[in-house]
């Protein structure tokens, strides 16, 4: 990567690494691995079924057992996007920045792909160890569980799209702040058997693409629950589509916004 | 007004929104002015005067609410606008983490500049502040001053065609301050720009070629600073409460009795004349006048600034001054 782009990549990178909030959510989910992974793998294979058993239950224990880290990405992302400008504005670190000649929305977009990018390092591990060893044990490789791993990242990715964009109008506390009342909002929408969730969803669903049951749909596509890949394909696309939305929100919000340094 | 100079502003303004009922509150009003290629222009005026916000409009980080600003014929916003400019602002944070040489090598590589090279504008930069010995240390570890150096280093990068400056001696040693002004003068000497605001009037005044001073949003002066010094050379301002019943004849003098508009109880009168000068000051004590100021026969920049934004008695008045094009607050 050359040019201003890859410059901004190395210093989100240089930022993130040196982000004690990023530190602490990397060393919490590295642990969830370490203590989760290995008592799923004892478990499945202490269990002495067959092969094809074993790659069930691998695949049921270790996404079931792993699935703090789930929340973990999704707190991170959380953490990351917050601080991605709202906390680079706050520090006043960004101004050396914006007076070089980049583009706000490159400086936005370098900063989401850093912190992007660091989600899919921390997910790979868990991700490669079960979908090779349950490819190993299973003998081949099943797409929906590579999808399934892949709707968990673009969940992470929307997470983290989503601070990012209300992180270049908010401070980082306001926009956490706003994030989970998102996530409250969401959770709410999606469950039917909640009143105000049926009537959010029926509102809110004249408007957006809401998918359904979307945690059920992916959860099935990793465990092996399901065998179809078109709900799995629409998670992801929604996820991928308003992760893209958000992005281009983000990145026009921060260009058109007023930014000083307080003197 | 040249389309080329490097920094235009016409009738600039900018008006911010405060407090919990958004309450508009303007910071600029209809400030205009040209800077011509390799000057040193000086950018003046109390706290709150808008100095950081004319910056801040023409290094892109804020839009103009009235008017417009062009910064090597392009809008501020554009970032080719910044290509071939250096800005260090009042108040700035570094990633602490980051050495002084890491810091500048990576500011060079934002500017899209090539590779060669970049060792070669990393050193300089670092020697015209007198960094090298630090530039391996961790910026967290910098004193005030040593930030301060640190953050003009990343101004100066590349020997920018135009450098803006605010408050860059704050916090700087006499003997770096010094240098630094060394610096500016080089670059002019190479043809370059430096758009310069500062609250020490004396290093402004060492360096400027010209002078703009602001106060409460507007523009209030603005010219060579000897110009300005003998435009208010001998003023004499004087308080009286009762015009009507305290009424010297001046004319005898070659005097004329300026009004303050909204001062009514100040009045002020200007001769290059000392024994006229003297002649008025035994007239306005003899008639019990409480006499404000008096400014030598050659008014340095601080009687300038001191006449035009200390003391409330110029706000408003036109003293031949102002630069056509300014226009009044809207």
């Amino acid at each position: 990567m050359k040019g201003s782009f890859g410059a901004l990549v190395a210093r989100g990178l240089w930022r993130a690494l040196s982000d004690r909030t990023a530190i602490i959510g990397g060393l919490l989910a590295v642990t969830v691995l370490a203590v989760a992974g290995p008592a799923a793998s004892f478990n499945v294979f202490a269990s002495g079924a067959d092969t094809a058993t074993r790659a069930a239950k691998l695949r049921l224990y270790g996404w079931n057992y792993t699935s703090s880290f789930d929340f973990l990405m999704v707190a991170l992302g959380f953490a990351l996007g917050a601080n991605q400008i709202a906390g680079d504005i706050k520090a006043g670190t960004l101004f050396g920045v914006l007076a070089r000649p980049v583009s706000r929305g490159k400086v936005f977009l370098a900063g989401w792909s850093v912190s992007a990018l660091l989600l899919v390092g921390l997910e790979i591990p868990r991700s490669a160890f079960l979908i090779g060893t349950a490819s190993w044990l299973e003998g081949r490789l099943d797409p929906l569980h590579l999808l399934g791993a892949l709707a968990v990242v673009s969940g992470a990715w929307l997470a983290l799209a989503s601070l990012a964009a209300l992180g270049t109008v908010l401070t980082p506390t306001y926009a956490i702040l706003a994030g989970l009342l998102g996530v409250i909002a969401g959770n709410l929408a999606f469950h039917q058997e909640i009143r105000i969730g049926a009537w959010m969803l029926d509102t809110v669903g004249v408007l957006l693409p809401l998918p359904w049951g979307q945690e059920r749909i992916v959860g099935d596509a990793l465990t092996g629950a399901s065998s179809h890949a078109g709900p799995i394909v629409e998670v992801i696309a929604y996820r991928l589509a308003w992760t893209a939305l958000l992005l281009f929100l983000g990145s026009l919000a921060f260009s058109r916004r007023d930014i000083a340094p307080r003197v | 007004m040249s389309a080329t100079a490097p920094v235009i502003a016409d009738q600039l303004g900018k008006d911010f929104r405060e407090g919990f009922l958004m309450r508009k509150k303007s910071a600029l009003e209809s400030v205009s002015f040209t800077i011509q290629e390799g000057e040193i222009f000086g950018f003046l005026g109390p706290n709150g005067a808008g100095k950081s916000t004319t910056l801040h409009v023409l290094v892109g980080f804020l839009r103009p609410s009235r008017g417009r600003a062009l910064v090597a014929g392009r809008s501020p916003q554009e970032p080719e606008a910044r290509r071939f400019l250096g800005f260090l602002p009042e108040v700035f944070a570094f990633d602490r983490f980051a050495t002084g040489r890491g810091l500048l090598r990576r500011f060079d590589a934002l500017s899209d500049r090539p590779v060669e090279g970049r060792d070669e504008r990393v050193r300089d930069a670092l020697e015209a502040v007198g960094m090298e010995e630090a530039a391996s240390r961790r910026i967290g570890t910098y004193s005030k001053g040593m930030m301060q150096r640190i953050g003009l280093a990343q101004a100066l990068l590349g020997d920018p065609d135009l450098l803006i400056l605010d408050e860059p001696m704050s916090g700087m040693d006499p003997a770096t301050r010094h240098s630094t002004r060394m610096v500016l003068c080089a670059r002019r000497e190479r043809g370059k720009t430096t758009l310069l605001s500062s609250h020490i009037l004396a290093d402004v005044e060492e360096v400027a070629d010209r002078v703009l001073i602001l106060d409460r949003g507007r523009k209030v002066a603005e010219g060579p600073i000897a110009e300005l010094g003998e435009a208010r050379a001998g003023a004499v301002v004087f308080r009286d409460d009762d015009p009507a019943r305290f009424d010297p004849d001046l004319a005898p003098l070659g005097l004329s009795r300026e009004t303050v508009p909204g001062e009514p109880d100040l009045s002020i009168l200007r001769t290059a004349d000392t024994s006229a000068k003297n002649a008025a000051l035994a007239l306005l004590a003899a008639g019990g006048a409480d006499i404000v100021s008096v400014t030598p026969q050659r008014a340095g920049l601080e009687e300038i600034f001191l006449e035009l934004t200390a003391t409330k008695v110029t706000k408003g008045t036109d003293l031949g001054a102002r630069s056509e094009g300014e226009g009044e607050a809207s």
